[in-house]
Parts: C-alpha cells; structure tokens; sequence
C-alpha cells in the first residue's frame, strides 16, 4: 500500500467518523430521522458531495493522463479550477443550496409540491452556478493567460493555436462533465430522500411517483380545423371592412393575436358548450398497455363555488361526469383501451352537469394554450430522463465555455466575460425575449422613434431567434414535470448547440487566435 | 538533432517592426531593418539597452509577434512551424508559469506538449530538478517560489525537450551568483554539445563570459556586430600576468620595457572576483550542511544534456556544475591576461626575457580571456617605495 493510499484512507475514515458524529448529534437532539433535518442532510450533503468530488477528480486525472499534448493543457484548467478554489466554491455552495432548500419548505405543502420546488430550484441553481463557472473561468483562462504572458512559454512550445485552444475547451468540458455528476447525484439523491418523506396523503405520495419521479411523453390535441386559416379569413375581413385595428397594430402582429384568439377560442367551452379534443400518437401506449393520463388545467371566467365544477366527458361515446377543481392542474387517468386502433384518444368535454343541467354553473371554462391540456403516459424512468437532462446542460455549457473562449482571444477578461454573459442571458431568455420583442413599439407615434424601436426589436428577435434552441433546449421543467426527455433532444441539442454553434464559435475563435499577436509593445 | 550545418539556425532579413496605435499609425519601429545570421553552435549575444529591440527580435523569432517587414527563418522554417517550435528551449525575461502547478506539475506540463514519453519525461523532470537545485521544494506550487527559484524553474522548462536552439532572454536576472555562474556553465557545457544558443541580455559581463558573437542594438538596428575577440581586442597595449614578482623585479621589469621605449600604464596585484568569494561561502555553508528553504546548489548537467558531448580536454564538459566547487576556492593568481592577435618584435624580446626564467608558464594559447582588471596604484606605489633608495 502507497504512502497516498494510507493518506487519502485515512482522510476518508477522518470525514466518515465526522458525518457520522453530526448524524448521531441530531439524531440524539430528537430530530428522527437525521436525513430528515437540515444539519443531517447538510452533513450527508458535505460527505457525498466532497467524496465523490475526489473520486471524479482522480478519474480525471487519470483520463487527462493519456498522451495527446491537448489534454496536457486541458489538465492545467482543470488544475487551475481546482487549486484556485473555484470548483470548490462552487460545490460548496451547492451543497448549501440544497441543504438550506427543504429547510425553507413548508412541511404543509403537498410533497408532490416539496419535491417539485426542490428539483426546480436544484437544477436552476445547477445550471446558473456551472453557467457562470464556465463563463468566467474560460474568460479567464485564456486572457489572464495572454495578460500575464503565461503563454508566451506556452506558445514557443510545438503546439499549434488550434490544439491549444481545443486543449482549453476539452479542460472546461471535463470539468463541467466532473461538476454536473457531482451536482447532479447530488439533487438527485436529496430529491430521492425527500420523496422518501410522508405526503400529506396517501395520494400525495403516489402522485410524487406518477407525476414527478417518472419520465412521461407528453400529447398535445390537434385541432380539427386549421386555425390559422380561420385567422386569415378574420384578417382578410377585416382589412375588407377598413378595421381601426390595423392602422393601430402592424398586420403581421394583429394576424399573430387572431391565431391567438382562435387556438383560446377552440380551447374555451362556453356554458352548455362543447369541444372534442383528439390526441394523437399513443400507439406504444395502447400496445404496451400504459395507463394514460389527462393532465389538464382549467380556468373558470368567474370564480364557482369552492372552485369546483362540473362538467361532462365523453369518451367513445360513453358520457361520464365529472367533478373538477379549476385553477389547479389535475391528472386524469384513461385506461390504454380507450386509444383507437389508430393511436387516437379522442375525448369531448361539455361545459354542463348533465344529470342536473340546471345546476350547471354558468361560466366559460378554457384550458389555457400551452399544456392546459395534454395526454401522457409513462414511457421511461426518473434516473434516464434526469441523465439525458445532464447531457443537455452540459452541452449547452459547451458552447459558453467556446463562446468564452472565443471572446477571450481578442478581449480582456472583464469585458470578454461581460460579452459571454450577456449571450448567454439572451440565449437563456430568448423564448421570453421573442415573445416581448413581438409587439415592441407598436404604440409609438413619432415616426423617427418607431423606426429606432423597429431596428431594437428586429435586431433582438434576430438575436433570441438565433439563440431561440438554448431555451427551447430546456431539460429542468421537463424533469420536474416528469416529462420525458427524448434521446432525440439530446442528438438535436448535441447538432445544434453543440456542432454549429459551438463549431461556429471554435472556428471564429481559431481564425482570431491564429491572426492575433501574443506579445505587445514593450519598447 | 543538430542543425544542417549548411542552414543558419536563425535567418532574419531586413526584419523590421513597427507597432501600430489603435487608429493603425506608426507608433514606435522596435525593430528597423535588422540583418542577422546565427550559424549552428554559436553563443551568440544579443546586447542593447533597454528597449532596443532584443526582446521584440526574440518574440518575431518565436512567433509570438509578425514582423511588419522581411522574413526570418528558424532552421529554415517559418516561425510558427510547429516542428521547428520542437527544436527550440526559451526561457523568456520573466518567468511566466501556472502559480498553482508544482515544479515538477510545470515540468510535466511542458514535457507534454513536447509529445515526451511518460517515463522518458520523468527521467528528464528528477534530472532537470537536480541540475537547478529544486528536488527538495519540487511539491510547492511555483507561485510561492522567490524570484530566483521561478528562474531556475523556468530554465529547466527551456531544457525540457534537450533543444537544439536555446533561446535566453536575460537568464541571470534575479538569480544569485551561484544560479548565474551555472547558466554561463550550462551555456559552454551545451555549445561544446552542439548546440545554438541566442543569449539576450544587458548585463555585459555574463555575454563576455560566454558569447562567440555578439550584435549590439540601439533603437533597432545593429551597432556591431562580430566575434568577442574582434570587438574587445586591444591592440595598442600589452598586459603581462605573473606569479607575484618580488618589488625589485619588477623594477627590473620596468626599466627592461623603459629602455625598449615602451611606457608601463600600471602594476598592480590582481583581486579575486567578488563572484568567487561568494561562490566559496556557499560552497562552505553547503559542506556544513546548513538548512536552508530555499533552492540548493544545483546539480550536475542533466544527464540528457550532458550525452552526446563531444569528449572535452580535461573533461571539462562533463564536470560544468562540479567546476562550481572549484571556482569557490580561492582563486589561483591569474594565469595569464588576453590573449595577443599580434605582438610586434620588440614585445616578443621582452616577453622572452621575462619567460626564460619560468619555462612552466603556460603558452598563451591555452589561457582564458580576462577582462582587464582595475588599477591599483598602491601595489605600484609599494613597488616604487622599496625600490626608491630614497
């Protein structure tokens, strides 16, 4: 046994016997389950989270071993994160997170609800602490690199600006591959612990697994009638009629609001009234004999008694009623037979008590675009879907780590990591961005403004449109829906973000790089 | 590994540079149509004042900067060739590591991307620490280095992949005595093996110890150029060293080169060089085994630096570092002055004269070159007092 095997075994034993303690310590103050508390779960969090810290670095290590001179200059990033504490600050800081976050919870709260927030939040802060890591440090990197000479020895060295740089990348990456597999296990354990708790019910516990600790594929209903050409005919009329509208709204805006009206037209049931949804595409449903689940969400027009109604549905012809919470998303389950030989769940929702029609509240109920309404089934496990969801992240990490990179080559530190953060906050917000950006300085007057305010808005879409699969490439709200996460998506982040993209973006950074002189004037 | 003979290691023609502002003017020409060969085994010295040019030359030789003007070739190769990069060891005016990597982490670093096998690269890192005396502080991050342990770090990087051109950008810099006089040894060690070594500085004494060539520069361009003896020969005066000559002898002396109507400029004992001295507390406080935190002694030439040199007379290649040991005691009396290009006849009769008694003295040929020393009149003085019947 080597002089470091005894070391690191007895460092291992030293942290053991510590966790330990601060376990027993709780335990004896009367808290239960140790895991339960916050100090508990912080220590648990520390034990872990540092012990698997150190395996995935020395595995690192290892893997940076191999001969290939880029990995040697990938070894000093991941040295530099390291040894400069950065890496450390930046799972201590998790770790706090994720401790402090069940804490801060009401024990009240549906655990559905606990586990939801704790997820959102862990993954966001995940995603947002990894995010600026690798902002800053491939800003860093590279241009305190340039600023301190640090490459002049690098550079006189037989390796060329494109391996270097890639050497740079590959060290980001394999750091954010160590730190994503820490955090993640991380969350992943504090969410497997927390479901672990008592529910407020016994339908509580079991929806924490159907809804949360599953991984669902997800239908949307197909109207019957196409939409947008209904809003074209209501455009065309009103041009036809000399309508105000357009004269107060760009054409191309007023078409996007009538689209608009017509999908929350079709999603709406009047009192009395009804519409028929149809879901496509549950074949594996029906053949593998999955249970299918009607998530739906209803707005009422005025608020019914104890927001409650109810209502009729109709599936395959046979009429059942039903009484349902508005305001609050409710799961439906359908039994797999209900699916037509087709793959199809059609389903007809009346707006009236059709045992005592008189009764019927008289409201309009609409279920809100987006996923109001939408048929699920189960289609694989909370750990792949989690995995897949990793993969995602760490891809989109891919480009900001060569994005920075790429700024850094010809920019100073400060204001190449300004640069990057400002992508990345327009990539991370794009969805929200194209959607405000759309009517921007539509009510502006002057002529002169509403020319400066058509440029901002056709620059920013081109920019969040450009951006736009960043956020569309969103593994968290899946995850914490229980949503599945196709492999598909991961093969479509890995092409997009991580091919053009981030190739765009190596490639402007190789062509500055190789342009640029290291040294300055020293005369 | 050695250079073609027939290819100038270094090749710069009409390299000019002129650093542009922001708005692309002419700001400053650190470097003005310089002309410059370097041939294969060469301590070649490039001098000048600060901002002269040297260090701007070195980076358009290393390809960290273009040039505006004319083209440079590095064994024939453009620059920023990788291969050639392969061939080249720099050790810039500063030293600038990754503060967070250990010495032996830097060396490893550096090793790899000369492409160095695993166990090769060990070999080279345990031999290059000894050489630079830095095996017993080899886990401390570099960043908690003083000035002069980074330096020796640094020039073991430089000599990581045994190159065939050493390119030194003011070496000594921040060193003490000990880490200077082993640079100047290592420099003569690696020349005798072939090598090329471009020296930058402006500390005058270390070039001369070393340098075959020198070019001196001044905003930009060549002041001169040529070999040490070439540039430093004096050819209107004569220095005879001695064993110590007994006052009236040296009365003799004078009155012998008097009568063939030659003037004496001044007689004096030599000094031993402050260099020396120092070199001989060290070497003292080393054999006490004094504790120190600091870098130690360096050691011998690393072993794959030291193979493939050519056999020296009196082993001198071999035995660089150890020669620290005897240049740490007391120097002998100098054995002899600079060397002549040419004495005239009249010299030659009273160098005879003076030589006929000491049949051991050794030839010219073989002896140093030293730089002139100071005069001290009082040993002229003391000679002239015994002397003096008055």
């Amino acid at each position: 046994m080597t002089s470091a095997a005894v070391r690191w075994g007895g460092r291992f034993a030293l942290s053991l016997a510590a966790w330990a303690a601060v376990e027993g310590l709780v335990w004896l103050g009367g808290a239960g389950d140790p895991l339960a508390s916050a100090p508990g779960r912080a220590a648990a969090g520390v034990f872990a989270g540092a012990w698997l810290f150190i395996a995935g670095f020395a595995l690192l290590r290892l893997l940076l071993g191999l001969e290939w001179s880029p990995l040697g200059v990938a070894r000093a990033v991941v040295e530099e994160a390291v040894r400069m504490r950065l890496a450390v600050a930046f799972i201590g800081l998790l770790i706090f997170i994720l401790a402090a976050l069940p804490a801060m919870q009401d024990a009240e709260t549906p655990l559905r609800y606990r586990v939801q927030t704790f997820l959102s939040f862990g993954l966001g802060a995940t995603a947002t602490l990894l995010s600026l890591l690798t902002v800053f440090l491939s800003c860093a990197s590279l241009s305190n690199e340039i600023q301190d000479h640090r490459i002049f020895t690098v550079m006189s060295k037989p390796i060329g600006r494109g391996p270097y740089l890639l050497g740079k990348w590959l060290g980001l990456m394999l750091l954010n591959a160590l730190l994503l597999a820490v955090a993640g296990t991380l969350v992943a354990g504090f969410t497997w612990q927390l479901a672990r708790e008592t529910g407020v019910d016994t339908g509580d516990a079991l929806s924490v697994r159907r809804e949360v600790l599953t991984a669902r594929e997800s239908r949307a209903p197909e109207p019957a009638d196409d939409l947008e050409k209904r809003a074209l005919a209501r455009l065309n009329q009103l041009k036809k009629d000399g309508s105000p509208l357009l004269v107060e709204m760009r054409e191309d805006a007023l078409y996007a609001q009538l689209v608009g009206q017509e999908k929350k037209q079709w999603l709406s049931l009047a009192p009395h009234g009804q519409e028929t949804y149809v879901f496509d595409g549950l074949g594996d449903a029906k053949r593998e004999g999955r249970e299918i689940q009607v998530r739906y969400l209803l707005r009422a027009s005025q608020a019914p008694p104890e927001n409650t109604v109810t209502i009729a549905l109709e599936i395959n012809g046979r009429t059942g009623t039903l009484r349902t919470k508005v305001n609050d998303y409710q799961l439906m389950s359908v039994p797999p037979e209900a699916v037509d030989e087709d793959g199809r769940l059609t389903l007809r929702f009346i707006n009236e008590n059709r045992r005592h029609p008189k009764q019927t509240f008289e409201t309009t109920l609409t279920f809100p675009p987006g996923d109001g309404l939408e048929a699920m089934y189960e289609r694989g496990g909370f750990a792949g879907n989690f995995a897949r969801g990793l993969a995602i992240l760490w891809l989109k990490l891919g480009f900001l780590a060569m994005f920075g990179l790429a700024a850094a080559t010809f920019l100073s530190f400060p204001v190449a990591a300004l640069m990057t953060l400002a992508v990345f906050v327009v990539a991370a917000a794009s969805g929200f961005l194209i959607d405000a950006l759309a009517y921007f300085g539509d009510n502006e007057r002057s002529e002169t403004l509403k020319s400066a305010t058509s440029a901002v808005r056709w620059t920013g879409l081109l920019l969040a449109e450009i951006l736009g699969p960043y956020s569309r490439y969103a593994p968290a709200p899946k995850i914490v829906d229980g949503r599945y996460i196709p492999f598909g998506d991961v093969l479509g982040c890995a092409a997009s973000i991580g091919l053009v993209w981030t190739g765009l973006s190596a490639a402007v950074a190789w062509l500055i790089f190789r342009a640029r002189e290291l040294a300055r004037v020293q005369v | 590994m050695v250079a073609n003979a027939q290819t100038p290691v270094i090749e710069c023609r009409g390299l000019t540079k002129v650093f542009k502002d922001f708005w692309l003017r002419p700001r400053v020409t650190a470097v003005d149509g310089l002309d410059l060969v370097i041939e294969p085994h060469q301590v070649f010295g490039l001098l000048g004042p600060n901002g002269s040019g040297k260090s701007t030359t070195i980076k358009m030789i290393l390809g960290l900067l273009f040039p505006t003007k004319g083209r440079i070739a590095i064994f024939g190769k453009l620059p920023t060739d990788v291969e050639t990069k392969a061939r080249i060891g720099y050790l810039p005016e500063e030293s600038y590591l990754y503060r967070f990597l250990n010495a032996r982490e830097t060396l490893d670093f550096y090793g790899r991307i000369f492409n160095l096998p695993r166990s090769e690269r060990n070999k080279r890192i345990d031999m290059l620490l000894e050489m630079v005396g830095l095996e017993g502080v080899q886990r401390r991050p570099v960043g908690e280095y003083s000035k002069g342990m980074q330096r020796r770090i640094g020039l073991a990087q430089a000599l990581i992949n045994d190159p065939d051109l050493l390119i030194l950008d003011e070496p000594t810099t921040g060193l003490d005595p000990l880490g200077t006089r082993q640079i100047k040894d290592l420099i003569l060690h690696l020349k005798q093996r072939g090598k090329t070594v471009l020296l930058c500085s402006h500390l005058l004494a270390d070039v001369e110890d070393v340098c075959d060539r020198v070019t001196v520069l001044y905003g930009g361009r060549i002041r001169a150029l040529g070999t040490i003896e070439e540039l430093l020969s004096v050819s209107d005066s004569t220095q005879i060293e001695t064993e110590r000559l007994e006052p009236a002898l040296v009365a003799k002396v004078r009155e012998l080169i008097e009568k063939e109507h030659r003037k004496v400029h001044k007689v004096e004992a030599p000094r031993r060089k402050l260099e020396a001295l120092f070199l001989e507390i060290v070497q003292k406080a080393l054999s006490e085994g004094a504790a120190t935190s600091g870098a130690k002694t360096g050691g011998a030439v690393a072993e794959f630096l030291a193979a493939g040199a050519a056999p020296a007379p009196a082993d001198e290649g071999r035995q660089v570092i150890a020669g620290l040991v005897e240049a740490a005691k007391p120097a002998p009396p100098p054995e002899v002055s600079k060397p002549e290009p040419a004495a005239p006849a009249a010299d030659a009769r009273v160098l005879d004269a003076l030589t006929a008694p000491k049949p051991e003295a050794k030839p010219a040929s073989e002896e140093k070159p030293s730089p002139p020393k100071a005069v001290d009149r009082s040993v002229i003085d003391d000679l002239l007092k015994k002397d003096d019947p008055s």
